[in-house]
């Protein structure tokens, strides 16, 4: 049963960030006291962390009446797997979601000058493209860093923030593409910084094979990042 | 008893960071903030200074830490890298709350994906986009007194389908 004491009207706002300061001495002694209130807030903890993951597509249901023959077409299915080379896809999905905790979903800050963007002759324009960053309006940074690019489409600083800025609104394909092409057609720490996101985007994406691909580069690169891939690597081998 | 960092991490980092984020309008700061929090905690944890009796006690500490932090006088932010500002914190994949985590996780996304579109736009609007109550009801067309219900019922739904039942 729900609490009847008017402060469980304040979790909402104090899990969106939306409490007024002046409430939350009240609130938090009546947290402590109130398990009712706690599981709420449990719960809202919860939706606020999926809610920095993109929904998964809902598994297919199978009906009652097609399972006499699933054991049968599995094995065909199986077979075709092994052919098609799909095993390591297979094996990537049924780690489920017990991959996303490993997942790094922090953002990096905007550090122009190590981007090298104001020395460009639309240093301005990219900066200005970049405004939002700070506010963590990543729809924003989408749209107007999607317009430099339609003019300017091989700055890879821009291709970087853009692909970040997806992942974060959940657009993982479209994330992937921006990563894997700077990190592949770049150098140095925006190289590296591509690789890491695409680690940290596979395995959101439930996809430790591919995860493991941009960490061992990054290991092998042995720069900023090399310590930390390597890090990871032994914690999702561990999990297995 | 012995917390685990890394549960705590993984199920509190999120809205403590939206908490931080609602004090300083900062979602960049409000990591840095989280992360010195969860950072000043864990240390006085580990030295014995503080001791949690479960979770949830951890938790409260953790957002009255943040909400410290937050609403201290604080230097302009300064970002140490361009990689963020990430604790490595050991991870231990023993931890059974990651499991639990895990597969509540998995519960809640079930019950949001089979959601009405017009209950799931409401939580796209409020907890993905991070809209004001005011905003989310415009965005909807609905007035904002027909808003509260309507998350109301949204979270009722999801809390039985975390509790294992179909929402």
């Amino acid at each position: 049963m729900s609490c009847l004491n008017p402060l469980h009207q304040k979790i909402v706002p104090l899990a969106l960030g939306e409490l007024d300061p002046a409430e939350w001495q009240p609130l938090a002694e009546h947290l402590e006291r109130c398990s009712s209130c706690s599981k709420e807030l449990d719960l809202l903890a919860d939706l606020v962390a999926i809610a920095a993951h993109p929904l998964p597509t809902p598994p297919p249901r199978i009906r009652s009446s097609t399972r006499h023959w699933v054991p049968r077409v599995a094995g065909v299915l199986i077979a075709v797997f092994v052919v098609l080379g799909l095993f390591d896809q297979y094996n990537d999905a049924k780690h489920g979601a017990t991959l996303a905790p490993f997942a790094d979903t922090s953002v990096p800050p905007f550090l122009i000058t190590d981007v090298d963007g104001g020395d460009t002759p639309w240093g301005d324009e990219f900066e200005s493209a970049m405004q939002s960053w700070d506010r963590g309006d990543f729809g924003d940074v989408e749209k107007s860093l999607g317009k430099f690019l339609d003019l300017h489409p091989d700055h890879a600083p821009a291709r970087l923030y853009h692909g970040i800025a997806e992942r974060k609104l959940g657009k993982l394909d479209a994330a992937r593409a921006d990563l894997r092409l700077v990190s592949t057609a770049s150098q140095g720490p925006l190289r590296e910084q591509a690789l890491w996101n695409l680690a940290n985007l596979e395995l959101e994406s439930n996809s430790p094979s591919d995860a493991r691909k941009a960490l061992d580069e990054l290991v092998q690169l042995n720069g900023e990042y090399g310590e930390r891939a390597k890090e990871l690597e032994e914690r999702l081998e561990v999990a297995k | 008893m012995s917390i685990r960092w890394g549960s705590v991490r993984t199920r509190y980092e999120a809205i403590a960071i939206n908490v931080a984020a609602g004090l300083v309008g900062s979602r960049v700061d409000a990591q840095q903030i989280f992360d010195e929090a969860f950072e000043q905690l864990m240390r006085e944890s580990r030295e014995g200074r503080v001791n949690f009796a479960d979770i949830a006690a951890a938790r409260n500490a953790l957002l009255a830490r943040v909400c410290e932090i937050a609403r201290s006088p604080r230097q302009p932010s300064r970002p140490r890298s361009t990689t963020g500002n990430v604790l490595d914190l050991p991870f231990d994949p023993s931890d059974p709350e990651i499991e639990r985590s895990s597969r509540r996780h998995g519960l809640l996304e079930a019950a949001l994906s089979e959601l009405e579109p017009e209950t799931r736009r409401i939580f796209e609007l409020r907890f993905r986009e991070h809209q004001t109550r005011d905003a989310a009801a415009r965005a909807l067309g609905v007035p904002l007194a027909a808003l509260q219900p309507r998350e109301h019922a949204l979270f009722e739904k999801l809390r039985h389908a975390a509790e294992g039942g179909v929402a």
